[in-house]
């Protein structure tokens, strides 16, 4: 079931109920249950998905505590491994492979007859499955305990705000708060609903505004004039902060309305002045996961700059493939990865440091400056994100570059264009102002604030919001 | 200092209920407001929707209608005032309310000029809730939306503000002067998008005996009330048109159905340099398609 559903706005504080009003081991059950519930509305089948996964990276947790071992320790952990990937690839890359080999071998003449399957992609597998890795990865580095309670672990395996899309939320992090029976206070209730309103804001009302320019832009790219393009992409670049930042906004604040305190999974990533900045900004969980259990294994930046270099090309190309089973995801991942070792090249070079981090005014502006140039390197490399395959994304480029139409009549639907600004422009400053005020303390300490806050955010959803059950993108994923 | 004690203690009830209660105020407050831009706006449907609409002549269909009919020829043409009704997406359900509602709020005017091609398109949602603004000012699309999207029409009960949401209240604050129709470029279709449409397969174009049968009945009622009605499908793009496998029979049909002829301009222009894309005309095109139809109706005025 979608947050923004009716289903969901009925199962949510039944749920809330169960949950504070129980303890323990029963409050862990409610929260299994629920949990289950959530994640069985799309399809009952995906359940056993979960469960299967669940019971394999506890038994091999649990394993990889006794054994002393190391042998047999880097096999469990290799079992985990093939288990948990083995079944990302069968569902989510199996046909995409095939596929690509099938053309492969087409080009150079070889037929090859290898049938695909017909499955569907569970929801937010990609995420679970990271999520079970980084206990099994943990617990193997001796970093973590192994969790005896197969109630608790099936519940950080499986806990619905988080479950579909985010944010991945490792076990060193939240198994120790499931132990606690947290009680219900205003202070987590305001907090909380703060974000979850927040979230609806951001995806119902600009998200949602957003997508119906952008969907036409890219869909009908011929028939699009430079600036709809241009204006498309631009949309799309708020489209997905918007989509994903509210979902990981309700996500966190649904934990926080139950007394579990996630980390923040966006941070003004737009704001960002250079590549890794957007990298520790955007998708925070991410990009963590991947530093800490792809690139520092690879050997990080402690080999020498060749070797990281292709660390980062590959930490990329990977993150790119996980987002979906299609090469305009490597792609935009390749483009990334291109990024950040163009920034270290270029950081290398004394007098540009020097200026870059000047504290005046040449500092300050080449900061804005590259600012800048970092977001449009972004929206290019969201180009291919969204096409639906390189043909797509070539040609949204050279409707972007046909400037024999470079007018703003050429905006086909000036209403929306004009709507999408005026959202984009109100998202900038509250992501402004939060960066100034501190907008939980307020929150409460505050009735005053607390009452403005709300109601701004509730006008808003009330007047703008679209409820026709559209689902975020990261659920594909 | 037992008042203060009061309120501190339950500080958190009263900001609940002060949120509540600011929220439905500032909806109220707000959409009031949102409603007198409405009453004061020129935008075509809101003079209709206000009785505020007294045109000699109404042009009334979907984006074909609006980007097809120039109420500025029509009105130095045929010297009776003009206004275009068109609106991108309109389904029949909605366009029969509207007139419906017209005819209660303003009366009828003397001519009315229907583009029927919004009768081959099924009921779409999101085309419906365009309407929502009008349904606090017309009962028939009140009812329609009632029938058609109840849900939506109880959250703008409880919200007032989910009324103002559209597109079509947009277009109704921002609207300058009375015609939406200075806004359409002389741009010519271009090459590649001629090389999609002739990519496209064929189509057939549907219709609905409801509501044909509903369009029957709404134009016998407006002209026993002495309107003179024309019906009349504007021009397609002859690669397109081609693609359209059942035009002729579905015009007859459609005919047969009304009992009444409709002018068939689907063919009368072929220069492609006259149309913004495969279904609506460029500035040019419509000047020529209005001479045409304003032509017509000058004939069929003296032969009766």
């Amino acid at each position: 079931m979608f947050f923004n559903s009716l289903p969901f706005l009925v199962f949510l504080p039944v749920f809330l109920v169960c949950f504070f009003s129980t303890g323990g081991r029963l409050r862990l059950g409610v929260c299994l249950l629920g949990s289950y519930v959530f994640y069985g509305w799309w399809d009952v089948r995906f359940l056993s998905l979960i469960v299967v996964s669940t019971l394999i990276d506890f038994y091999i947790g649990g394993k990889l505590a006794v054994v002393e071992n190391e042998r047999l320790r880097k096999r469990l952990l290799l079992l985990s491994l093939v288990s948990n990937l083995g079944l990302l690839f069968t569902f989510k890359y199996f046909n995409f492979f095939i596929g690509s080999l099938i053309e492969a071998t087409e080009s150079v003449g070889i037929e090859l007859d290898w049938p695909t399957v017909n499955i569907i992609l569970p929801v937010g597998i990609s995420f679970f499955t990271f999520q079970t890795l980084s206990y099994t990865i943990d617990v193997y580095r001796r970093r973590l305990n192994y969790e005896a309670s197969l109630l608790k672990f099936a519940v950080f395996v499986a806990f619905f705000p988080q479950l579909v899309a985010g944010p991945i939320v490792r076990a060193c992090d939240f198994l120790p708060q499931l132990s606690r029976d947290s009680r219900f206070t205003w202070r987590n209730f305001t907090i909380g609903c703060s974000q979850i309103v927040s979230g609806f804001f951001k995806k119902c009302v600009i998200a949602d505004s957003l997508a119906p320019y952008v969907d036409v832009v890219f869909a009908s790219t011929d028939t699009q004039s430079s600036p709809t393009v241009l204006l498309g992409i631009l949309f799309y670049a708020f489209q997905i902060y918007c989509d994903f930042a509210g979902y990981s906004d309700i996500a966190i604040g649904l934990a926080r309305v139950m007394g579990f305190h996630f980390l923040e999974n966006f941070r003004r990533p737009y704001f960002a002045s250079s590549f890794s900045d957007f990298w520790q900004r955007w998708h925070i969980s991410l990009s963590s996961w991947l530093r800490d259990y792809l690139y520092i294994p690879l050997g990080g930046n402690r080999m020498g700059p060749r070797r990281t270099h292709i660390n980062l090309m590959l930490t990329m190309l990977i993150g790119g493939l996980w987002h979906g089973a299609a090469w305009t995801f490597v792609g935009w991942g390749f483009l990334h990865g291109f990024y950040l070792i163009a920034q270290r090249l270029l950081f290398k070079i004394p007098s540009l440091m020097q200026i870059a981090t000047s504290p005046h005014w040449p500092g300050r502006f080449s900061r804005f400056l590259s600012g800048v140039f970092v977001f449009l390197a972004v929206c290019v490399a969201w180009v291919f994100f969204r096409a639906t395959s390189f043909e797509n994304a070539i040609a949204i480029f050279d409707r972007l570059f046909e400037f024999d139409q470079f007018r703003l009549s050429g905006v086909q639907n000036k209403i929306i264009a004009a709507k999408g600004f005026a959202l984009i422009i109100v998202l900038v400053f509250f992501e402004v102002l939060a960066s100034q005020i501190r907008v939980k303390a307020r929150l409460v300490i505050s009735p005053t604030f607390m009452v403005v806050y709300f109601c701004t955010l509730l006008l808003g959803i009330a007047w703008l919001g679209n409820f026709d059950s559209a689902a975020f993108i990261y659920f594909q994923f | 200092m037992i008042k203060q004690r009061f309120l501190a203690k339950h500080r958190i009830a009263f900001t609940l209920v002060a949120i509540f209660v600011c929220f439905f105020a500032g909806d109220r407050i707000i959409s009031r407001q949102f409603r007198y831009l409405i009453e004061k706006s020129n935008f075509p449907l809101a003079r209709v929707y206000t009785g505020r609409e007294d045109s000699q002549m109404l042009v009334v269909g979907n984006s074909r209608a609006l980007k097809s009919i120039s109420i500025e020829n029509m009105e130095r043409d045929l010297t009776k005032t003009c206004a275009n009704l068109g609106v991108n997406g309109l389904r029949a359900e909605m366009l029969h309310a509207m007139l419906r509602d017209h005819a209660k709020l303003n009366g009828h005017p003397e001519k009315l000029i229907l583009e029927v091609s919004y009768l081959k398109n099924q009921w779409d949602d999101a085309a419906g809730a365009e309407f929502l603004v009008w349904s606090q000012f017309g009962l028939h699309t009140q009812s329609v939306l009632r029938a058609r999207l109840p849900k939506q029409i109880i959250a703008s009960q409880i919200a007032n503000l989910r009324m103002y949401g559209s597109q079509q209240f947009f277009r109704t604050v921002s609207a300058k002067n009375a015609s939406q129709q200075n806004e359409f470029s002389n741009r010519a279709i271009d090459p590649t998008a001629l090389s999609a449409i002739s990519a496209l397969g064929d189509e057939q174009f549907s219709l609905d005996t409801k509501v044909v049968d509903d369009l029957d009945d709404l134009l016998d009622e407006w002209e026993s009330a002495g309107v003179e009605v024309t019906l009349v499908l504007a021009p397609y793009l002859d690669v397109y048109r081609n693609k359209v496998t059942n035009l002729e029979g579905w015009i007859k049909h459609l005919e047969a159905g009304l009992q009444r002829a409709v002018i068939d301009a689907s063919e009368l222009i072929n220069d492609q340099k006259l149309f913004s894309d495969h279904v609506h005309l460029n500035r040019q095109g419509r000047d020529m398609m209005t001479d045409y139809l304003v032509e017509r109706m000058k004939t069929a005025s003296s032969s009766d």
